[in-house]
């Protein structure tokens, strides 16, 4: 299946996605989520032990409250200049402005790769260059080209971005039925109207899947891209507080990142299930 | 009349072994012929060449005696796996071809209706089709075809995958539209009792290059059409002394 290809082609295999393709697991899933629960719970527990008996210094470890009371004061009184709300939609806007113009550029690309094999000499190379390029090795390079202005941190977190978006496009455009196409040929389609009523839908819930596993990336791409001259920005902070030594800002931002990638991929979802309710079914 | 013929056709996929040897088949309006023969002896390759997917090695496909550059919505086709499209509503799927013709939506409803109605679907036009049954899917794609108004209804297996009931049932309504419509029909199948039953001409063919080995006229949709019962027909010595000459035919060349 598409989904499968795009994930391995990232090299994250994602053992809850897999299990949720397959019918039979779907028994198994309360005892997933109430393992899941458990183990968060024990973490947590952990946590707070090892604060309180002062296991690790609290320089280094705060406690959860402590992490909870920052994340209080940085959402009413704010750090470096500016509110938790403010670094969040910093930090969510660079993401979305680098998804559309990243999904712009990379769905038409994923056809061409898909639809035709001179589209797939030109791209592929291009795509498999970069995809296993890690942020942090070209953010030099977006600096010296591009200076330390808002564009280069959309860029950075659009070009690793393009890759999963391409990938899933192309596997979706090239696993459309041949029945389904014939249909509409002998029911009159034009070349246009194929791409537009046929390989376009088909292709869909791939380029879905492809958008909300870029989306991911983008997000864990954060930190680099605010590491470029940032004032603003989830990984900013981190930053910040991490050269003042303010851990518990640092942990508290950990978690708010882990917290909106986690929502993220849930509205994604959302979304897919309402666009796209046939995927997997016929 | 319309008129779709295969004149002396072979065809090889890219370098491999032939997969048709000059093969002729003419089908004009009224007609119902019915492709019979083994697995593999190259049915759905001549479907896809009268549907105009595939083009000839040598040979021609003509319609009114003019080669087939391509598919034509003169010739619609029936898939075996139903090829609906999942993303678009039941009624949206039997009128997409006055959807790329830029018909409005209020044309497409009106026809969808009918169509839906003549398949025994009447009401579910608003069904997301991933939503229906097997045979409720394939009495679609049947009446996605018959919207386009075609001269030439093109079926591979349609009712393959369905059950034995569905299959009766769906049988007499793909005779009862043929009766109406008159279209020239080509219909591929597995069954033999199928075959007899809807046909008025039936082409059995051989594997090792696909050819055809046998021609043979019969009448039992025609009395059925006429008001005689499935049962009395198949249960007729005619029917069933035709259903174990044609296996015969089908099978004898495997023996030898
Ligand atoms: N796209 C293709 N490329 C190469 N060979 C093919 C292709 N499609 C079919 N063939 C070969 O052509 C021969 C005829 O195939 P075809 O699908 O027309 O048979 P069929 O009579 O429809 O079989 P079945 O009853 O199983 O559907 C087979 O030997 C098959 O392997
Ligand atoms: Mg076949």
């Amino acid at each position: 299946m598409s989904l499968d290809l795009a994930d391995t082609a990232l090299g994250r295999p994602r053992a809850a996605e897999q299990s949720e393709t397959e019918p039979s697991t779907t028994r198994k899933r309360p005892v997933v989520a109430i393992t899941a629960t458990l183990t968060i719970i024990a973490l947590l527990l952990a946590w707070t032990v090892a604060a309180h008996f002062k296991l690790v210094s609290a320089l280094f470890l705060p406690s959860p409250f402590e992490a909870g009371r920052a994340f209080l004061r940085v959402a009413s009184e704010g750090f470096v200049d500016a509110t938790l709300w403010q670094h969040l939609s910093a930090s969510l806007g660079r993401v979305f402005a680098a998804l559309v113009a990243t999904t712009l550029i990379a769905v038409p690309i994923g056809f061409s790769i898909g639809a035709s094999p001179i589209g797939r000499g030109i791209f592929d190379p291009i795509i498999e260059f970069l995809r296993p390029i890690p942020p942090l090795a070209y953010l030099p390079l977006v600096i010296i080209w591009f200076g330390i202005g808002e564009p280069s941190k959309v860029l950075i977190i659009g070009i690793s971005m393009l890759a999963p978006i391409v990938i899933s496009t192309a596997s979706g455009v090239k696993g459309v039925d041949t029945d389904r196409v014939n249909a509409a040929r002998s029911l009159g389609a034009t070349r246009a109207q194929l791409v537009r009523h046929v390989v376009l839908p088909s292709a869909l819930p791939s380029i879905l899947t492809g958008i909300r596993i870029a989306l991911g990336v983008g997000w864990s791409t954060l930190v680099a891209a605010e590491l470029v001259a940032a004032s603003r920005g989830l990984g900013f902070m981190i930053q910040s507080a991490a050269q003042f030594l303010v851990t518990d800002v640092v942990l508290m931002g950990i978690l708010v990142i882990a917290a909106v990638a986690v929502a993220l991929e849930a509205v994604l979802r959302w979304i897919e299930r309402r666009l796209v309710p046939w995927a997997g079914k016929a | 009349m319309p008129h779709l013929a295969l004149e002396s056709v072979s065809l090889r996929y890219d370098g491999g072994a032939p997969v048709l040897s000059n093969v002729s088949l003419d089908i004009a309006s009224g007609e119902f012929v019915v492709v019979v023969g083994r697995s593999g002896c190259g049915k759905t390759s001549l479907l896809n060449l009268a549907a105009g997917f595939l083009h000839p090695t040598s040979g021609r496909v003509l319609v009114d005696d003019r080669p087939v550059a391509g598919p034509g919505a003169e010739r619609a086709v029936v898939f075996q796996n139903d090829a609906l499209f999942p993303w678009l509503s039941t009624a949206e799927n039997v009128a997409f071809a006055a959807r790329l013709a830029g018909a409005s939506a209020a044309e497409r409803r009106l026809q969808a209706d009918r169509a839906l109605e003549i398949v025994g679907l009447a009401g579910l036009g608003d069904r997301p089709v991933w939503q229906l049954s097997g045979g409720q899917r394939q009495r679609v794609g049947l009446a996605r075809a018959l919207a386009a108004e075609p001269d030439f209804l093109l079926m591979d297996e349609p009712l393959g995958a369905l059950d034995a009931m569905t299959r009766e049932t769906l049988q007499d309504l793909l005779l009862q539209t043929w009766g109406r419509n008159r279209a020239g029909t080509l219909l591929i199948t597995h069954g033999v009792e199928e075959a007899l039953y809807l046909a008025t001409q039936i082409i059995v063919m051989a594997p090792g290059p696909g050819r055809i080995i046998r021609r043979l006229d019969v009448d039992f949709g025609r009395r059925r059409l006429a008001g005689e019962s499935a049962r009395s027909i198949k249960a007729s010595p005619a029917f069933v002394e035709a259903r174990e000459d044609l296996l015969d035919s089908i099978f004898e060349r495997e023996a030898a």
